[in-house]
């Protein structure tokens, strides 16, 4: 939000005060400010004062909106966590091997103006890519949410597929199976789920789930502690193994949900606060403009007057 | 492993530090309890419940889990999950209709049966079971391919789970 004030209509605010700064008001020289001639500069001013009023209005707005919002998408996380939790609870203690086929299921917001969220996200990708692939580990992205072409951008041929469109409502969890399916029709040796976790209102940070992919699920020992009905394995780890990738994916949805709206609610509040900080530095500028101007306009007359009589 | 050392009451630290010994805990008492959670994606229907006896209706047959039953991984068909549980004096029968998912049972007497849908049986509306059923075996007679003739094939088996739970002839 801050990047969007300075480029706007406001920076020239901050560039055309030839070596004075809108943070020292008392500094600024009379002759600059005095005479007729700079009602055009107070003109200016007073549509960057219009200015930032409406963008402080906005961002209130939306963080008013966002708040809202988190309230209920915070219950939503809370009441899923048991279930995307116990999806995963089988594998505890399961040591997960990425082996040559690593399937990462990213997720984005669909909308900017949440703060440092998706760049977070964005950064551990790469982060985490490169050490997959210096392991050996082919990694294919899929993204959820608008921001995840935006994230994708250098490593766009290492993208499977991207969803848009999925946080500006909540997605039930028949529409994250859909994508779920679209992930296990892959074949992956192993999928991963990154998100951001929910710690806090102000404190979310990116996580990554990972998960085996059914061939090692068939392979691995771990299972050998668990009773299978009908002793038929393969078939019952198959349906675990979509089932907990599904379970896991909507678990990472409804957290981002929440860390989104968090975010978001944060970065409006600061943007509002500074908008509000401008705003009175810009009063205080134009107020001492106003009156400059009319002293020099006074002195004029008068010194006019009294060079007639 | 610290963990551990941190949550031994500090009683017992300076109790055993003293040299008294520690009174045996009795075998009722070392006995885990069953604790349930009967989760869905939108929320917990049972959260971290005591109970005594479940039983689930595992795709080869209903069965009942009981505490410190061997860890178990079983998928469920749609069906009624029974919850007897303790309540005061009495034993309580809850029963929940659920769409279909799995009961992992742990080492540690934890049974997690996460499902799609779960739903007390008491609020299903029975004449929209029954109308249900009525429809999806009017589709499946109908239905030209396979898709359209599994999923009305699936519509069907559930709602005679739905109609037999309920215990409405059809």
């Amino acid at each position: 939000m801050a990047g969007l004030l300075r480029a706007g209509p406001l920076g020239a605010a901050f560039s055309k005060t030839a070596g004075t700064s809108l943070l020292a008001p008392s500094v600024v020289s009379h002759a600059e400010l005095g005479g007729v001639r700079n009602g055009a500069k107070l003109k200016e001013v007073k549509g960057r004062i219009r200015s930032v009023k409406n963008i402080g209005k906005i961002t209130k707005t939306m963080k008013m909106i966002a708040s809202a919002r988190l309230r209920e998408a915070q219950t939503r996380m809370e009441k899923s966590r048991p279930f995307a939790e116990s999806a995963v609870k089988p594998f505890e203690g399961l040591k997960v091997d990425l082996k040559k086929n690593n399937v990462l299921v990213s997720i984005f917001s669909d909308r900017g103006l949440c703060g440092g969220l998706n760049g977070n996200v964005g950064r551990l990708i790469t982060s985490t890519m490169s050490q997959r692939q210096t392991a050996g580990t082919d990694v294919s992205l899929v993204g959820m949410g608008d921001k995840a072409i935006t994230a994708f951008g250098p490593t766009a041929d290492k993208v499977a597929f991207s969803y848009g469109e999925t946080s500006k409502r909540n997605l039930s969890f028949f529409a994250v199976s859909e994508i779920a399916d679209q992930v296990i029709a892959k074949n992956p040796d192993s999928v991963s789920v990154m998100f951001n976790k929910f710690h806090s209102v102000i404190s979310m940070k990116p996580e990554i789930i990972d998960l085996p992919g059914y061939q090692a699920l068939l392979e691995s020992p771990f299972f050998d502690q668990f009773e299978f009905e009908d002793d038929n394995r393969e078939f019952h780890l198959q349906d675990v193994y979509e089932y907990t990738v599904a379970s896991s994916i909507f678990g990472g949805y409804t957290e981002n949900m929440a860390s989104e709206l968090g975010s978001r609610m944060t970065a409006m509040d600061n943007a509002t606060r500074n908008a509000g900080d401008m705003l009175k530095k810009l009063e205080i500028w134009y107020n001492r403009g106003r009156q400059a101007a009319i002293t020099t306009e006074l002195t004029e007359i008068i010194s006019g007057a009294a060079a007639v009589e | 492993m610290f963990n551990l050392t941190r949550s031994i009451p500090r009683a017992t630290r300076c109790l055993a530090a003293g040299g008294i010994a520690q009174p045996a805990r009795s075998f009722a008492a070392e006995a885990k309890a069953l604790k349930l959670t009967l989760a869905c994606p939108h929320t917990a229907i049972v959260s971290n419940k005591e109970v005594s006896l479940v039983n689930v209706p595992g795709v080869s047959g209903e069965f009942g889990i009981l505490a410190e039953h061997v860890p178990t991984i079983a998928e469920l068909k749609p069906g009624v999950v029974t919850v007897f549980s303790k309540k005061g004096a009495d034993e309580v029968q809850d029963k929940y209709f659920i769409s279909g998912g799995f009961a992992f049972m742990s080492a540690d007497s934890n049974l997690n049966i996460n499902v799609v849908e779960a739903v007390a049986l008491d609020l299903i509306d029975p004449e929209a079971a029954r109308e249900g059923y009525k429809r999806f075996s009017t589709e499946l007679g109908t239905a030209t391919d396979d898709l359209a003739r599994a999923k009305a094939q699936i519509g069907v088996e559930v709602h005679q789970s739905l109609c037999a739970a309920l215990n409405i002839t059809v």
